[in-house]
């Protein structure tokens, strides 16, 4: 089922938490709402499940006007955070209530609702809790049973509110996957929340990146990651060295206020100065950082620039701290400086 | 269950204490009782007037017990979910009946629920008898003990996360089922703890009782009131036979009721 979002606008007393925004969602696309806290990516998805109305605009199911049906009529599955079961009940009995709530007439016999209840269990892997209660689950455990909860009632459209948000990394980084897995089985058009930028480009087909109530760009993780149309979208996909000035072959300040970014993994090192590597700086520090190794530096010109390395490179360059060596830059983007919120300027700016 | 250190302190003090003011006068009673042989006991708990106020006595307090069950569901429903102009006074209010010498509020209602009074005029009218009743003795119970379960559900309802209801909604559940199936098992502990405390000080109340129930023998007379009647004639053997059938009549009560609560616990625990 596709979603159309037409012009939404919600306030929270004068706090404009969405501001006349539009998106189309299409039959069984998988969607990452991406913006930090505040940005009104949660509001859009509940404005969406029925859980809040909007003030203005309208969200439409195949073309089909949402407003003024509840919540309990939209046929969305919906999967809070903090994974919200029924505390009292089993397992097996959470994940078949959105069975057993229907009326006489559309309910299925028990015997039907325990078979549905077992297979999606089956499916998360959890068949052999059927007859805990939540609170002997670990969390991982809790948030798929809340997924299979939700996928019983068979909705056309599945919405998950940061559902790996309370997680531990490790169980984090396995959701996905698993997530992204039952996308592919199931089909069903999914929308989730997540403040977390890998998480949206690792999980998404497309991802929708949010602030201030607004849309600053919608695409696939390679176009948003590779080509941000805004400061805001670059700086939010993952860390950016900023600096204040245009680059040309060496860094050079043409006009103060316009400002240019520059992605870790862009900047590069040698020992030697070249017609690329131009900027003298100074090593301050070398450290592990998963499958690279990051680097600080500081311009000798003043100001920290941080730098992503292959375990390979570094060893050839044998970086030691105090070390004079020439920094490039293989990639990078400026921007006028009207257009770079001041939000975006971090601590670590150079 | 963890063992905090200063468990064997902390269980000492506890258990001193429950034995110095509960368990001692208690069994004081129990052998004062004693001194009177089975035979005097059994002849004092089988008289009609004790057996009629036995019946009286835990008759209207489970009444006004579930009367309150449901009444302050209801309050701590409304004082929690909606605001209103003037709830923090209603919520004030609710505490009133337990700062009321008992003995005040036996009058007032008395006053008011008398056949001459505002309410118990057009009452009687229609036929109904408040005052002098045993209807009146439930009403006395009812303002007494309605605190209760309000104070006892109010917490647990104001920490019910949001979340829950709305899972409930988004599977699809109407506000009654989510209200049965979601809200009302997390409240069943507290529900019956509320009621317990209801019915345990109904059993024992006194003061705003013998002001509304006209006290006649075998009608509205309550087993505390017998009790009274008997110290009055100084048969004290008597009155503590009967003080001790009170008790053990509420203990089983409240036991099963406990039982019952522990019951539902283990059900709902976080």
């Amino acid at each position: 089922m596709s979603i159309t979002i037409n012009g939404v606008t919600k306030r929270f007393g004068s706090f404009v938490a969405l501001d006349n925004l539009s998106l189309d969602i299409a039959s069984g696309e998988l969607v990452a709402l991406l913006g930090p806290s505040g940005s009104g990516k949660t509001t859009l998805l509940r404005i969406i499940a029925g859980l809040e109305s909007a003030d203005d605009g309208k969200v439409l199911f195949t073309g089909r006007d949402q407003t003024g049906v509840g919540a309990k009529d939209r046929g969305v599955g919906f999967v809070f955070q903090h994974y919200a079961l029924f505390r009292h009940m089993t397992v097996a009995e959470n994940v078949g209530f959105g069975l057993s709530v229907r009326p006489k007439a559309t309910r299925p016999p028990p015997a039907v609702i325990r078979e549905k209840v077992m297979h999606l269990l089956r499916m998360v892997q959890l068949d052999w809790t059927a007859d805990r209660l939540p609170h002997q689950l670990s969390g991982g455990q809790r948030q798929r049973v809340a997924l299979a909860r939700a996928l019983a009632v068979e909705p056309k459209v599945l919405l998950l509110d940061e559902p790996f948000g309370a997680l531990d990394a490790k169980v984090r980084a396995e959701l996905r996957r698993w997530l992204r897995q039952l996308h592919e089985q199931t089909g069903v058009t999914t929308v989730f929340v997540t403040h977390d930028q890998e998480e949206a480009l690792e999980v998404a087909d497309r991802v929708v990146v949010i602030n201030k109530g607004h849309i600053e760009q919608a695409g696939s993780p390679d176009e948003v990651y590779a080509n941000p149309a805004t400061p805001f979208v670059h700086h939010f996909l993952g860390t950016v060295n900023v600096f204040h000035g245009r680059v040309h072959d060496s860094l050079a300040a043409v006009s103060e206020s316009d400002v240019t970014f520059v992605r870790p993994h862009d900047v590069g090192i040698e020992r030697e100065r070249d017609e690329t590597h131009s900027i003298a700086a100074l090593v301050r520090g070398v450290g592990i950082a998963g499958a690279l190794m990051r680097v600080e530096l500081e311009r000798e010109a003043g100001g920290r620039v941080e730098a992503l390395l292959t375990h390979q490179r570094a060893r050839q360059l044998a970086l030691e701290p105090g070390q004079r060596v020439w920094v490039g830059f293989s990639e990078f983007r400026t921007y006028a400086g009207d257009s770079v919120p001041g939000g975006a300027v971090p601590d670590y700016a150079i | 269950m963890r063992v905090l250190p200063g468990f064997g302190l902390s269980l000492g003090i506890t258990l001193l204490w429950l034995g110095l003011l509960v368990l001692l006068p208690l069994a004081a009673l129990a052998a004062k009782a004693m001194g009177m042989g089975w035979a005097d006991m059994w002849r004092v708990w089988t008289e009609p007037r004790v057996i009629a106020a036995l019946e009286l006595s835990f008759f209207t307090a489970a009444v006004a017990a579930v009367v309150n069950l449901f009444l302050g569901l209801l309050i701590a429903w409304v004082l929690v979910r909606y605001r209103f102009p003037g709830r923090k006074l209603a919520d004030a209010l609710v505490d009133l009946p337990f700062a009321l010498p008992t003995a005040v509020a036996g009058i007032a209602l008395t006053t008011i629920y008398a056949p001459t009074g505002w309410l118990g005029e057009p009452l009687a009218a229609l036929g109904i008898k408040v005052a002098y009743a045993p209807l009146g003795i439930i009403v006395a119970l009812i303002f007494v003990t309605l605190p209760f379960v309000v104070r006892t559900v109010q917490p647990v309802l104001e920490s019910l996360p949001h979340e829950i209801e709305e899972a409930s909604a988004s599977l699809g559940a109407s506000r009654w089922s989510t209200f049965r199936r979601v809200i009302l098992p997390e409240l069943i502990p507290a529900l019956a703890t509320g009621f317990a405390l209801a019915f345990a000080r109904g059993v024992g109340e006194f003061g705003s009782v013998v002001f509304i129930s006209g006290n006649l023998p075998m009608k509205t007379e309550i087993l505390p009131l017998v009790i009274i009647g008997k110290l009055d004639q100084y048969a004290v053997p008597a009155a503590t036979a009967i003080a001790v059938l009170m008790l053990l009549f509420s203990f089983v009560m409240l036991l099963a009721i406990n039982l019952l609560q522990r019951w539902a616990q283990r059900r709902a625990v976080a």
